[in-house]
């Protein structure tokens, strides 16, 4: 019996990375955009949605695709706001896979979408290195967590096109220094916008709205195009 | 818990790989890490020991440790860090593109066979990842890749 060292060179998330590949195809052929959206668990996810949905809903037609371990209470509280929505059970999985999300889009109108958003499941750490064909990482901390985390989850932060601090209204009694949480961030990612939001103020969801809005565009344009809304926008650095 | 996750998904490519290479028994994996991840090397190692079976069941893991580049937008200078801190120590700008230290990915495998099969062609597409991508978008600077270079020298090993 002989024993032999071969040279492999595969990423480890090949297969998930192909099934990426292919949403991203998918959604190409159709004009749409697609947006993970990560954070833990209450961060503000799907509150964040039942905001921005309908001022999306003015004019343009956008599915979510909600992930979870178990309940469809998530899915319930969007369709509420009116959007077709699939969701996605893992069953104990810690995050949604390219895979699980192809499905979901099998059940989504595509065709007459021009987003699709993903929510995927709370947890700061698991889905941030499974791709699943996004245009555009959005990655959320609240206020309520303490402003040590991104320094903690340096990859969430590092991997988003974009970051939301929510709950910014609880900033105070929380003792959350803003500064020092962007500060963190910038130190991971230097060039993502990052939104602080709030559901006691309406306004504070506009430049989210127009950085998505900016992504969706993108989308629809030709490939080599893509990501040019990457460094406008961010109310932080102006 | 995301270290059980990523070990499942290497058995799983390791396990097609040994099929592939008509391997009856694997030996040894190496496999490269890129710090950004934060994968833990010793709780991957940990979570593979669970998660391998079949040929791979009397394997061991050796995890390196890559770290990112980073190149600073306003004055040029390249550093290799060892902290998630991208300010530039030339000139202290924050303003820097980060290249690899993302890695993932299986370089090689040590393992017995009965024969020696003509290894199938290498899928192109293996290596490219998450990371391959997101460089490619930020598209600009056309940068090598260090993780394509074959360069396995400034690993740390575990
Ligand atoms: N004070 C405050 N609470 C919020 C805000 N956004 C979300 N929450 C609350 O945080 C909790 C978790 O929100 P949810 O949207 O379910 O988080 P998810 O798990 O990330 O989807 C709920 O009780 C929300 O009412 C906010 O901006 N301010
Ligand atoms: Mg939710
Ligand atoms: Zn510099």
């Amino acid at each position: 019996m002989a024993s032999r060292i071969e040279v492999i060179r595969k990423s480890v998330l090949a297969k998930n990375d192909r099934a990426a590949d292919e949403n991203r195809e998918v959604l190409r052929r159709r004009g749409a955009c697609m947006m993970n959206l990560l954070g833990g668990a209450g961060c503000g996810k799907t509150s964040l949605l039942e905001r921005l949905l309908p001022r999306l809903a003015k004019d343009l037609r956008v599915g979510v695709l909600e992930g979870d371990l178990a309940t469809t209470r998530d899915a319930e509280r969007i369709a509420a706001v009116g959007a077709p929505v699939v969701q996605l059970l893992t069953e104990g999985g810690c995050h949604l896979t390219a895979a699980l999300v192809r499905g979901g889009l099998e059940r989504l109108p595509v065709d007459e979408l021009d987003l699709i958003v993903v929510e995927n499941v709370g947890n700061c750490v698991c889905p941030t290195n499974f791709d699943l064909g996004e245009h555009a990482r959005l990655s959320m901390l609240s206020a309520a967590e303490g402003d040590d985390k991104p320094a903690k989850y340096a990859h969430l932060f590092q991997t988003a096109d974009a970051v939301v601090i929510s709950k910014m209204d609880l900033a105070e009694a929380a003792r959350f220094n803003v500064d020092r949480a962007a500060q963190d961030i910038r130190v991971v990612n230097p060039h993502a916008p990052i939104f602080r939001t709030s559901f006691t103020l309406a306004s504070s969801f506009e430049g989210l709205e127009t950085w998505l809005r900016g992504c969706i565009a993108a989308a629809r344009r030709p490939p080599g195009d893509r990501g040019a809304n990457r460094r406008v926008l961010d109310p932080l650095l102006a | 818990m995301h270290e059980l996750a990523i070990a499942q998904a290497l058995a799983e490519l390791a396990e097609g790989e040994a099929v592939r290479l008509g391997a009856t028994s694997v030996l040894h994996l190496r496999v490269k890490v890129g710090a950004l991840r934060q994968i833990e090397p010793e709780m991957l190692k940990d979570a593979f020991d669970m998660a391998r079976a079949g040929r791979l069941a009397h394997s061991d893991l050796e995890v390196s440790l890559t770290l990112p580049i980073v190149r600073c937008l306003h004055c040029g200078a390249e550093e290799r860090l060892d902290t998630f801190d991208t300010r530039c120590r030339a000139c202290g700008s924050t303003d820097a593109d980060v290249s690899g230290g993302d890695e993932l990915e299986l370089t090689s495998m040590e393992f017995e066979s009965d024969a020696s099969p003509a290894p199938g062609p290498l899928d192109p597409s293996g290596g490219a990842g998450l990371a391959d991508r997101r460089r490619d978008e930020r598209a600009a600077g056309a940068q090598a890749d260090p993780s394509a270079a074959g360069d396995p020298g400034y690993g740390i090993a575990h």
